[in-house]
């Protein structure tokens, strides 16, 4: 789990945080989502035979591949029976909480 | 404004200097205990201390060395040593939780107390069980500590496993071995399998002439078509696999004469090894936490036991429901809880979340299936997400066999990484 997202898991989901409270319990949720995907992928880069590295992957790149995978269109070992047990709601969430944000340096894959 | 997410997102590089304002309503002092150190403890307490830094956190474990059960059929099977498997606490300990390395003896609910064999006292806010399996001694008559020294059960790690090596390695070419698997649930559904798998690949190449036969307590286990046809490919008729329905199931054993009594039959194989009945380790049953089925129900989101308010159970010891007993959903699980007690003692509502799960089992040499899961928490169970889930397709080429089977080892060591590194 990103540890910066991981503060956001205990944001107070209610009144206490004004206006932008819905933006921060998403990303909290999207966080705890995320939390069962470090299981088997690694933050650090993976060998050529490892399961593969999320980072340095946008936001975008994520949400679509999890889509692909997810309609099948994209064929993998286990995502596509991972995937779709995710809403699209909640494949927003999961690329937000892994993806490398925006205007962020991408790192090389 | 500027939203406080990308503040976040942006600190991501230096969390462990952050400066966590959102966490002071936490409150410095609130006391989270979690008893037992396997996938599901160690991970929830190193969890716990990521998400809410401000929490006294102590990690009640007696060993000072963790044996890891995943890959442990591989030590079975002569291609991995057991040191491979052991892990100690010093990563847990240096990420800021206090390691205690007693045994729990006893829980007072209403004192909110932790008594350990030294007669020392932990006083909990939240208290977090994580005690794994014990082996239900008698309940396959004849099947006891003492009989377990005779016919290893190798279900916990440790030196149970390098006894069924040894008796392995000792059976003569052309001897009979039996691995008896018992009824579900029980800790890691795939594992009998895998290991009949593993442990007929060391009889192919070293003791050919030898027979691997699988007494099983049920008809059915996870991926069985898949096991059935890699058994059939890769070891022909080494392995023999008997469900309940051809009597199968074990009624009783005789350590001393090493006979294994069914329905129907008698065997005296040169190595016998008895997987039992289980349940939920010895404190949770002291504590109350579990019912008659010897497991301990929980409320799904939260993991918070059904019987005693503010002890949470993860990992094996709990009726999760439609997720399995294994490592990558005690793990999945200890994250989910630590936020959810994190959140709890902080005063606010659980977080709605999914789970999931991944099991790899190695076959033979360079293949790999595997089984997934994905989970939504109802009011009173786990349930599978329909149309997700299950295992490794059973036309799947040598390619993707071959990619599981590497990915098996990754998982491995990212996950005991993640908790012990």
């Amino acid at each position: 789990m990103k540890q910066a997202l991981v503060i956001a898991l205990l944001l107070p989901g209610g009144a206490s945080l004004g206006a932008d409270s819905t933006d921060e319990v998403a990303a909290g949720k999207g966080a705890l989502l995320a939390s069962t995907c470090s299981g088997c992928h690694r933050e650090e880069a993976s060998g050529p035979d490892g399961i593969p590295s999320l980072s340095g992957q946008s936001v975008s790149e994520i949400a679509r591949k999890l889509a692909a995978y997810r309609s099948g269109e994209l064929q993998g070992t286990l995502m596509n029976r991972l995937a779709r047990g995710y809403s699209e709601g909640e494949i927003k969430l999961l690329a937000e909480a892994l993806g490398t944000a925006a205007g962020a340096e991408p790192a090389e894959q | 404004m500027r939203t406080r997410r990308r503040v976040l997102k942006d600190l991501g590089v230096s969390a462990g200097t952050l400066a966590l304002t959102p966490l002071v309503a936490l409150g410095a002092t609130a006391r989270v205990v979690v008893v037992g150190g396997g996938f599901a403890g160690a991970s929830c307490a190193r969890q716990l201390r990521s998400v809410a830094p401000g929490l006294d956190i102590t990690l009640v474990e007696p060993k000072k060395t963790y044996t890891a059960c995943p890959f442990s059929n591989l030590v079975v099977a002569g291609q991995r040593r057991l040191s491979q498997q052991e892990f100690d606490y010093s990563g847990v300990a240096s990420a800021g939780v206090r390691v205690v390395h007693r045994s729990a003896v006893d829980v007072d609910p209403v004192a909110r107390q932790v008594r350990l064999d030294d007669d020392s006292l932990l006083t909990y806010d939240r208290l977090v069980m994580a005690p794994g399996i014990e082996l239900r001694w008698g309940a396959l008559e004849g099947y006891d500590e003492a009989a377990a020294e005779r016919m290893p059960h190798a279900w916990q790690a440790g030196a149970q496993t390098q006894l069924l090596r040894r008796q392995l390695e000792a059976m003569p070419d052309g001897g009979l071995a039996v691995i008896a698997a018992p009824e579900s649930p029980y800790r890691c559904p795939p594992g009998p399998y895998e290991r009949a798998s593993l442990v007929a690949a060391y009889l192919k190449r070293e003791k050919p002439r030898s027979k691997l036969l699988l007494l099983d307590a049920k008809d059915n286990f996870s991926k069985k078509p898949l096991f059935l046809q890699a058994w059939q490919s890769l070891y022909g008729d080494l392995i023999e696999w008997q469900g309940a329905s051809n009597g199968a199931a074990l009624t009783a054993v005789d350590a001393a004469g090493m006979t294994l009594q069914t329905d129907f039959d008698e065997f005296t194989p040169d190595v016998a090894n008895v997987i039992p009945p289980q349940q939920a380790g010895s404190i949770a049953r002291r504590a109350g936490l579990t019912d008659a089925s010897g497991w301990c129900p929980i409320r799904p989101l939260t993991f918070e036991s059904r019987l005693v308010e503010n002890i949470h159970v993860i990992g094996d010891a709990a009726i999760a429901n439609a997720m399995p007993k294994s490592a990558f959903a005690a793990n999945a699980q200890a994250g989910l809880c630590a936020v959810q007690v994190a959140r709890l003692l902080a005063g606010e509502a659980p977080m709605d979340t999914t789970l999931l799960n991944t099991c790899y089992s190695l076959v033979g040499p360079d293949y790999g299936i595997s089984v997934a899961g994905v989970y939504r928490p109802t009011e009173n169970a786990w349930q599978s997400v329909s149309g997700a889930g299950g295992t490794s397709a059973l036309d799947a080429g040598s390619d993707v066999r071959s990619k599981e089977a590497g990915y098996a080892v990754h998982w491995f060591d990212t996950i005991t990484a993640q908790v012990f590194g």
